[in-house]
């Protein structure tokens, strides 16, 4: 989590392009790690649209820079290197930040997720785990109540609606089961501590403190620590070496300062980038020479 | 960078609505509906996904801001954001579209304080004078709701073009924000269209059900 937060927020503080570049090649590199080269290209493709606009829009709307590449007459536009450049390197951190993104939500599970954030926020965390489980139980019977309700093609409409009535009370009457069964297993709150006495329902189970009877465990061990610890040091240090060697890049009137940035920037940030592999490597290293011994 | 600091400065709202939310303390029970209605709208915005922008989702998280409370509300404009993106792809325009749709649900809320849906019939059954005026007092609810969803409908557009134009081609100015809403305006109408249709299909019955299920199961507005 740290680790996502640390390398979205460097990858945003700069426009630095060997910074974007770096960004983005870590980010296809792990994605093609965990996902797959599949994923990457269909992510890939539905960027390509998207980037285009970012490009187009800079170009065509912005007129600052000096460089002129050249003149529409009839429009009276001006379009400049400075910006299409500008909108090239927003278009590689855009590309660069949602490949990240999607390997966050392969690798933060829903029991994950819960597990980091029910202490804190439980009805929130609660919510987004159960809406998830949802999604697929109200696909399913939309198929059931669709296969028993064939409608006329005249009908069809009107058959929708009610289908679609009959799924959303289908659901409630349901969902409210579901929620008394949790709230039986001890589901409702993290901490069984301030249970009761927050408690002003009135039915019997309410009253009672329940230990929740199924719970999955991340317990925090030292490696875990020093692993954060790494992360967030790195985190720090890339951010801030980023943040005041980058500072001098410049896109208007005149593209310039690239060649300022520092080589503790540059180390920082492939470091913090490469460390999920790095650690999946050593592990995948570690696994073979055990397997090799035996 | 300044993807970064509207990032953060969306974040901040978004984390005091998430312990606004906590602080109610809903019961599992009352959550429910709010799911159920989450699900749905997210089924239905990746199901529509050919069209584009046409989709229930806004309209649902209406509903649910209406009928169960503005909190209710909240929680379902952010889930539907949040969980929805996932299968649409997350990015950074998720926090934006987690805080438009929450307030959206939000003031469909409030709305829902100000106009009740109890009908006057169900404490008086017998009288014919009374079902007239409910009658009546519907269609000015269904005017009212789908007023505001048109609006909000619209809003949200706006507010996502502002948020494309403030993360990629903020340099390009003034021109650059009114081309961007130029070229969201088809989207947004459609989304708006979108919004009444399933405003105008559902508020009326499933206000009766979503009623039903309330006195049944003893479910408060949070």
């Amino acid at each position: 989590m740290a680790f996502f937060v640390g390398v979205i927020v460097v990858t945003l503080l700069s426009y630095h392009p060997l910074i974007l570049g770096l960004s983005f090649v870590f980010a296809a590199a792990s994605v093609i790690y965990y996902l797959g080269v599949k994923v990457l290209g269909r992510s890939l493709m539905w960027l390509g649209p998207m980037t285009a606009i970012v490009v187009v829009f800079n170009t065509v709307f912005n007129r600052r820079g000096a460089t002129e590449l050249f003149t529409t007459e009839h429009l009276q536009m001006t379009f400049t290197l400075e910006s299409l450049l500008f909108g090239l390197s927003i278009a590689l951190m855009l590309t660069a930040v949602i490949l990240w993104f999607r390997l966050y939500q392969e690798l933060m599970t829903s029991d994950r997720f819960l597990y980091l954030f029910a202490p804190i926020a439980p009805t929130f965390a609660l919510s987004v785990t159960m809406v998830q489980r949802w999604i697929p139980l109200t696909k399913y019977r939309w198929q059931q109540i669709r296969d028993a309700h064939k409608p006329s093609r005249f009908a069809a409409i009107r058959s929708l609606t009610h289908s679609l009535s009959a799924l959303m009370s289908w659901s409630m009457e349901d969902a409210i089961q579901a929620a008394d069964s949790m709230q039986a297993r001890g589901y409702s709150k993290s901490s069984s501590s301030n249970y009761g006495k927050n408690n002003q329902g009135k039915g019997a189970h309410d009253t009672r403190k329940r230990r929740r009877s199924s719970f999955r465990y991340f317990p925090f061990t030292t490696y875990d620590a020093i692993a954060l610890t790494v992360v967030i040091l790195l985190a720090v240090t890339a951010g801030l070496a980023v943040f005041f060697s980058a500072r001098e890049l410049a896109f208007f009137p005149v593209y310039r300062g690239v060649e300022y940035l520092s080589a503790t920037a540059l180390i920082a940030v492939t470091l913090l980038m490469f460390f999920p592999l790095l650690l999946e490597g050593g592990e995948q290293l570690r696994w073979r020479l055990s397997a090799q011994k035996t | 960078m300044n993807l970064l600091i509207s990032s953060v400065v969306v974040g901040i709202p978004l984390i005091v609505l998430v312990f606004g939310i906590e602080r109610v303390k809903p019961r599992p029970r009352d959550l429910m509906p709010v799911i159920v209605l989450t699900a749905l709208a997210i089924l239905g915005r990746v199901a529509a996904m050919p069209i584009p922008n046409f989709q229930p989702a806004t309209a649902l998280i209406i509903l649910a801001g209406f009928f169960f409370g503005r909190h209710a509300g909240l929680l379902s404009g952010m889930l539907v954001a949040l969980v929805s993106n996932i299968f649409m792809g997350q990015g950074p325009w998720t926090p934006w579209q987690m805080l438009t749709w929450g307030l959206v649900g939000y003031g469909a809320g409030l709305l829902g304080d100000r106009v009740s849906w109890a009908q006057p019939h169900e404490v008086e059954p017998r009288e014919p004078e009374k079902n007239r005026y409910t009658k009546r007092r519907r269609i000015i609810l269904l005017a009212v709701v789908i007023i505001y969803g048109v609006v909000a409908s619209l809003l949200f557009g706006m507010i996502m073009d502002v948020q494309f134009f403030v993360a990629y081609i903020w340099e390009s100015g003034w021109p650059g924000l009114v081309a961007t809403w130029m070229m969201g305006l088809p989207m947004n109408v459609a989304h708006a269209a979108s919004t009444c249709i399933f405003l105008v299909l559902t508020l009326i019955p499933w206000g009766k059900k979503f009623h039903r299920l309330k006195t049944k199961y003893g479910i408060r507005s949070i």
